[in-house]
């Protein structure tokens, strides 16, 4: 391994965010207070310490360790390997790292046109409730997963020309190639796809599913 | 707060799901993959709303008791 790929691998390797160490203290500090007052002496549950301090615990720190960590788990989950971490998505992520495919995904991965979490930019509908409908579609994919999927993997509709769009429309070269401005209708309405045989090639190898 | 034997074991009840809910959290944190994501935000968050729920219902009650409510 190279250098410049150790680097890259310990940055992403990096362990907890700032974030999640607050929420890791915050959710301790909730535990050791809840068994010291209610495990030692269950008398202190009477006492103004023990009423104040589960008082706290379950109205102030708790709620705030959850919606922190709920957050974080927002973040977290838009990451390659979060996604990759179902086997049925190996083939995906595999393709998606190895220098010499020229399908579209890993062209934009390995080349970097979008800088981080490539799943979720191009697998969250674009608008502004596009990110909570992926959301909401991945914990159908984590239910489907445990349990059972059809196979081959396919996407639920055809793929949203706007999210291509919203990177590729505002650049001048997309805008004034020729078969764009032909077709702009139909990749506006996404009545035509950008992929496929007569425009851009496969964003994932066919039988990627398989690989596992 | 009053001592009163159920009162007791709500709060303790209350307190072990609390528990449970964190510890689902600092599950997630330390492993995170898409099972222990759901696992705390859905059973944890259940169990922590259930816990904080429990908890209200002992602290009107002692209240009550007092003669505050």
């Amino acid at each position: 391994m190279n250098p410049f790929e150790e680097s890259i691998k310990s940055a992403a390797d990096g362990g907890l965010s700032f974030v999640a160490w607050i929420v890791l203290a915050v959710s301790l500090l909730c535990i050791v207070l809840i068994v010291a007052i209610l495990a030692q002496d269950r008398d202190k549950i009477a006492e103004p310490f023990g009423k104040w301090a589960l008082l706290i615990v379950f109205f102030v720190l708790s709620p705030v360790a959850y919606l922190l960590n709920f957050s974080v788990a927002i973040e977290d989950s838009k990451k390659v390997e979060f996604c990759n971490s179902c086997h049925v998505m190996h083939g995906y992520v595999n393709d998606l790292k190895d220098p010499d495919s020229e399908y579209l995904a890993s062209q934009h991965y390995q080349y970097r046109w979008i800088a981080e979490d490539q799943c979720f930019t191009c697998h969250s509908d674009y608008g502004i409730f596009g990110n909570m409908k992926a959301k909401m579609t991945g914990i159908r994919h984590v239910w489907a997963y445990y349990s059972g999927y059809e196979t081959p993997v396919e996407l639920y509709g055809t793929y949203n020309n706007g999210i291509c769009l919203r990177c590729h429309a505002p650049v001048l070269s997309f805008q004034e190639e020729v078969d764009h401005a032909d077709n702009a209708a139909g990749i506006l309405s996404n009545k035509m796809s950008c992929l496929g045989v007569d425009c851009h090639v496969r964003p994932h190898p066919e039988e990627a599913w398989k690989e596992q | 707060m009053n001592t009163h034997p159920w009162i007791k074991k709500a709060v303790i009840t209350a307190g072990v799901l609390n528990v449970i809910a964190l510890l689902t959290i600092i599950l997630a944190l330390v492993n995170f993959t898409p099972l222990t994501l759901i696992l705390s935000v859905s059973v944890g968050g259940a169990l922590m709303g259930l816990a904080i729920l429990i908890y209200i219902a002992v602290v009107i009650t002692d209240l009550r008791k007092q003669g505050v409510l």
